[in-house]
C-alpha cells in the first residue's frame, strides 16, 4: 500500500537529531553542575 | 467469547481507577504546602494526621496500586485478545485478583490508622505495623497467581499453534510479567525474612543497609513494570490508532528482551550514595544502566518512525508537516503522543540519575520526584488514560461521555505536569530542595526558591483540575444510558517491514538465561557479601 | 539478523557513541578528577555509637583539626537533628564529614557542594568539601525521618581567616 513510498523516515531523523542534542543539552548542564561543586575526596 | 476475561479486565480497572483517585487527591495539597497554604490541619477532621501519612497513601495507592492493577487488568486483556484465546483457568486469575484485593484491603487500614506512614519505600529501622508489610505481600502474591494464569494460557496456546510467532502485544505483555516475577524477589525476601518476623518482634534487629539493597533489586525493575505496558500500547496499537504501520516490528520485540535482561542487575543506581556498598559494584551497575540507554534509544526511532508513516498515510508532507495530519482529535491518540513528548525529558532525566557521581547533585532533592512523575506520572499514566479513553468504553459498551473534555484533560495533564516537573527538577539541581519534605515550613526554606515553588503548584493545581476531568469522563461513561453504535476493538498495528523477525527473538530459553546470568554476576557476590556480614543491630522506631 | 533501515543504523551507532562518552565523562570525573560518591568506611552498632567512649568520635560528636587547615567533622543523626547543629571554620579550610546515625535512616546534604550521602544505622558515610567561599552553607536532612524531618539541619559557618 504505503510501501516504499518514501525509503528514509525523513521526519523521525529530525526529531531525533533535535532528541540527541537535548540530551547532549540537559545532561551536560548537570554535568557542568557537578564540576562547577568541587571534589569530595581528600586531594 | 471472553466475558470473563472482560470482567476481570474491569475488576482491575475499577480498582486501580478507585486506588488513583483517593491517592491523587493528596498530590495538589502536597504543592499547595510548598507555597504556605496547609490544609492538612483541616484533613486532620477526617483522619489524616500529617503531610506525611498523606504522602504515604499518595505514594502507596499511586505507584504501587494503581501501576499493578491496573497492569494487570490490561494483561489480561491484551494477552487474551492478542492470542484469540480465553484464559484456560479463569478460576486462577479469579482467585490472583481477590488475593490483590485482600492484600490492599490489609496494606489501607494502618496506613488509614496513622499506623504506617514510613512512604512506599518503608526503609527499615522505621517500623510499620506488620499488616501493612503482610497486605503488600499479597498484593504482589496475587499478581503473580495473575501472572501465572497468562502463562497457562500462552503455554496452550502455543501448543495449539506450533511455528506460530507470539504477536508482539502479546509477548510483550508476557514478558513485563514475567519481569515483575523475577524483579520482585527482592522485595518478597526483604519483607518475609527481615522485616516481617522483626515488625512481629520474632528478631530483634535488622540490618537497613541489606533492607535497601533487597528493597532496590525491585525498585528498579519496577519502573520498567510500569513503563512496558505503555511500550505494548506505543508499539502494538498506537500506529495503528495513527494510521500507520509499525516500522520495525524486530527491533521492537529485541527492546522488550532487552529490558527482560538488563532491568534487574541495575538496582544499585538508586544506592550510589548509600555508605555500605562498594565503588566497583556501584560502577559495575552503573555501566548496566547505561546499557539500557540502548533499548529506550531503539524506542524512541520505531515509535516515531511508525507515527510517521500514520501522519504520511493521513496525507501529511514535508519534513515534519506529518506531525499535523497525526489524529490529534482522537483523546486516546492525544494522550499517549503527549505521554511520549513528557517521557523525552523523563527519560534525560533518567539517564542523569543512571550517571554515578552526578547523584551528588540531585540525590534525594525535587529533582527525582519531578523525574517520576514525567516517567510513571506522565509516560505511564497519561498513556494508560489514553488506553482507557478506547478500552472503558469497550469493556462497557458504551461511547465515551465527552470526547471533548477527554481532550482537554490530556492537554491539561501535559501542560500540569511540564510546569510541576520543570519546577521541581530546576528546585533540586539548583537549591538542593528535599524530597518528599514539608517544604512550605523548613526552617532552611530560601526566598530564592519561590518562583519554582510557584511554578510547581501551578503545576499541581492544574493536575488536580485534569484527574477531576478524567473521572468525570470514566464516571459519565459508565452511567450513561447510551450503547455503542459499532463494537470497539483492540487496536492492532501490523508490522511495516515485509522481513518477518527472526526466530530467537521469540524464544524464551536464552534471553531467561542472560536475565539469570547478569543477575547472579551483578549481584551474586555482593548480596552474599552483605548476607554473611548483616549487622542486624537496628530495633525498629515509629517516628510520626 | 534483524533488518535494520540504514538512518536507523546510524542513528544507533551515534547513540551507542553518546553513551560512550557519557561514560568516560563520569569515569574520569569520580575516579581521576575526585568527584566521588560516599564509599564504605566504617561500621558501627547503632545501639551505642552515640555512647562516649575513647577513640569514640560520634561519641562527642563535633570538629576536630586534624592538620593546617584540615578538619574532620564527625557528626551524629538522630530524630531530628544533627549534632553538632552548626559547625565553624576558617575560609579555605578541608573538611572530612563523617556521618552516622543512632535511629532510622536520614539524608545528609551541604547545598551548593557536592556533599550529597544516604545515612543508614550501622554504617559511616564519609565525604570532604573545600569551603572557598566566607559565608554560610545550610546541611539538611534529605531522606524522610517521621515528622519533625523538616526541621532538621544545620549551619556551616566560613570566616574570613
Amino acid at each position: 500500500m504505503e510501501k516504499k513510498k518514501y525509503k528514509v523516515p525523513q521526519g523521525t531523523v529530525a526529531i531525533m537529531i533535535i532528541f540527541i542534542l537535548l540530551i547532549i543539552a540537559l545532561w551536560g548542564s548537570a554535568y557542568l553542575t557537578m564540576l562547577s561543586r568541587g571534589v569530595t575526596i581528600t586531594p | 467469547m471472553f466475558a470473563r476475561e472482560n470482567k476481570l479486565t474491569a475488576w482491575h480497572l475499577g480498582v486501580a481507577m478507585i486506588a488513583l483517585f483517593i491517592g491523587g487527591f493528596f498530590g495538589p495539597l502536597q504543592k499547595l504546602e510548598y507555597v504556605g497554604v496547609n490544609l492538612y490541619s483541616t484533613l486532620n477532621k477526617i483522619g489524616i494526621a500529617s503531610y506525611y501519612q498523606g504522602l504515604t497513601l499518595h505514594a502507596v495507592l499511586n505507584a504501587l496500586v494503581w501501576t499493578t492493577f491496573f497492569i494487570v487488568g490490561f494483561f489480561t486483556f491484551t494477552i487474551t485478545r492478542s492470542l484469540n484465546k480465553e484464559l484456560t483457568m479463569p478460576k486462577l486469575n479469579a482467585v490472583g485478583l481477590i488475593t490483590m484485593i485482600i492484600g490492599l484491603i490489609m496494606a489501607a487500614i494502618p496506613i488509614l490508622m496513622n499506623l504506617a506512614t514510613v512512604l512506599f519505600t518503608f526503609y527499615p529501622p522505621m517500623k510499620a505495623n506488620p499488616f501493612f508489610y503482610i497486605g503488600l505481600v499479597l498484593v504482589v502474591v496475587g499478581s503473580w497467581i495473575c501472572g501465572w494464569g497468562f502463562y497457562l494460557t500462552y503455554f496452550a496456546w502455543r501448543k495449539e499453534n506450533p511455528g506460530v510467532q507470539t504477536p508482539i502485544i502479546a509477548l510483550g505483555s508476557l514478558i513485563t510479567m514475567v519481569l515483575w516475577q523475577i524483579a520482585t524477589l527482592g522485595v518478597a525476601t526483604e519483607l518475609l525474612v527481615m522485616v516481617i518476623p522483626w515488625s512481629f518482634g520474632l528478631v530483634e534487629g535488622i540490618d537497613p543497609q541489606l533492607a535497601r539493597t533487597f528493597f532496590w533489586f525491585t525498585g528498579h525493575p519496577l519502573v520498567y513494570f510500569w513503563l512496558l505496558p505503555a511500550y505494548v500500547s506505543w508499539y502494538g496499537m498506537m500506529p495503528k490508532q495513527a494510521g500507520g504501520k509499525l516500522f520495525s516490528e524486530p527491533l521492537a520485540r529485541l527492546v522488550f528482551w532487552l529490558f527482560l535482561a538488563l532491568s534487574v542487575p541495575v538496582g544499585l543506581h538508586h544506592q550510589y550514595l548509600d555508605p555500605g556498598v562498594p565503588a566497583g559494584w556501584k560502577f559495575l551497575h552503573g555501566l548496566l544502566t547505561y546499557s539500557l540507554f540502548l533499548p529506550s534509544m531503539l524506542t524512541a526511532f520505531n515509535v516515531v518512525a511508525s507515527l510517521e508513516i500514520g501522519g504520511r498515510n493521513n496525507g501529511g508532507t514535508g519534513l515534519l508537516g506529518w506531525v499535523r495530519a497525526l489524529p490529534w482529535g482522537d483523546p486516546s491518540y492525544a494522550a499517549q503522543n503527549l505521554a511520549m513528548i513528557l517521557f523525552v525529558f523523563g527519560g534525560i532525566g533518567g539517564l542523569t540519575n543512571s550517571s554515578y557521581n552526578l547523584n551528588l547533585v540531585i540525590h534525594n532533592t525535587s529533582w527525582v520526584p519531578g523525574h517520576f512523575h514525567l516517567t510513571v506520572g506522565s509516560a505511564v499514566t497519561l498513556t494508560f488514560f489514553g488506553i482507557l479513553y478506547w478500552l472503558v468504553p469497550k469493556l462497557s459498551g458504551k461511547p465515551l461521555w465527552n470526547r471533548k473534555v477527554a481532550l482537554v484533560q490530556a492537554w491539561t495533564w501535559f501542560a500540569g505536569m511540564l510546569l510541576m516537573g520543570n519546577g521541581l527538577h530546576i528546585l533540586g539541581l539548583n537549591f538542593g530542595v528535599p524530597r518528599r519534605t514539608m517544604v512550605g515550613v523548613a526552617a532552611y526554606a530560601s526566598d530564592a526558591w519561590n518562583p519554582m515553588l510557584i511554578e510547581a503548584a501551578i503545576g499541581g493545581i492544574i493536575l488536580g483540575i485534569s484527574g477531576l476531568l478524567f473521572y468525570s469522563n470514566m464516571i459519565g461513561t459508565v452511567l450513561s444510558k447510551k450503547r455503542l453504535e459499532a463494537p470497539i476493538e483492540m487496536p492492532v498495528a501490523e508490522a511495516y517491514d515485509e522481513h518477518p523477525a527472526p526466530a530467537w527473538l521469540d524464544n524464551w530459553k536464552p534471553w531467561l538465561a542472560i536475565t539469570v546470568v547478569l543477575i547472579v554476576v551483578a549481584y551474586g557476590p555482593i548480596l552474599f557479601d552483605m548476607i554473611a556480614n548483616a549487622n542486624m543491630t537496628s530495633p525498629g522506631f515509629k517516628v510520626w | 539478523m534483524i533488518h535494520v533501515d540504514r538512518s536507523e543504523k546510524i542513528y544507533i551507532i551515534i547513540s551507542v557513541a553518546l553513551i560512550a562518552v557519557f561514560f568516560v565523562a563520569v569515569a574520569v570525573s569520580s575516579f581521576v578528577y575526585g568527584i566521588q560518591v560516599p564509599l564504605p568506611e566504617s561500621r558501627v552498632d547503632p545501639r551505642t555509637i552515640a555512647t562516649p567512649a575513647p577513640g569514640n568520635f560520634f561519641g562527642e560528636p563535633g570538629l576536630y583539626e586534624v592538620g593546617p587547615g584540615k578538619y574532620n567533622a564527625y557528626i551524629m543523626s538522630q530524630i531530628w537533628s544533627f549534632t553538632p547543629r552548626e559547625i565553624t571554620v576558617p575560609v579555605g579550610s578541608t573538611v572530612t564529614f563523617y556521618v552516622t546515625s543512632k535511629d532510622v535512616q536520614h539524608g545528609f546534604r551541604i547545598n551548593e557542594t557536592n556533599v550529597n550521602m544516604q545515612i543508614v544505622p550501622g554504617e559511616v558515610s564519609k565525604l570532604t568539601v573545600t569551603f572557598d567561599e566566607a559565608r554560610e552553607y545550610d546541611y539538611i536532612c534529605h531522606e524522610y525521618c517521621g515528622v519533625g524531618h523538616q526541621t532538621m539541619a544545620g549551619k556551616i559557618i566560613v570566616t574570613e581567616q
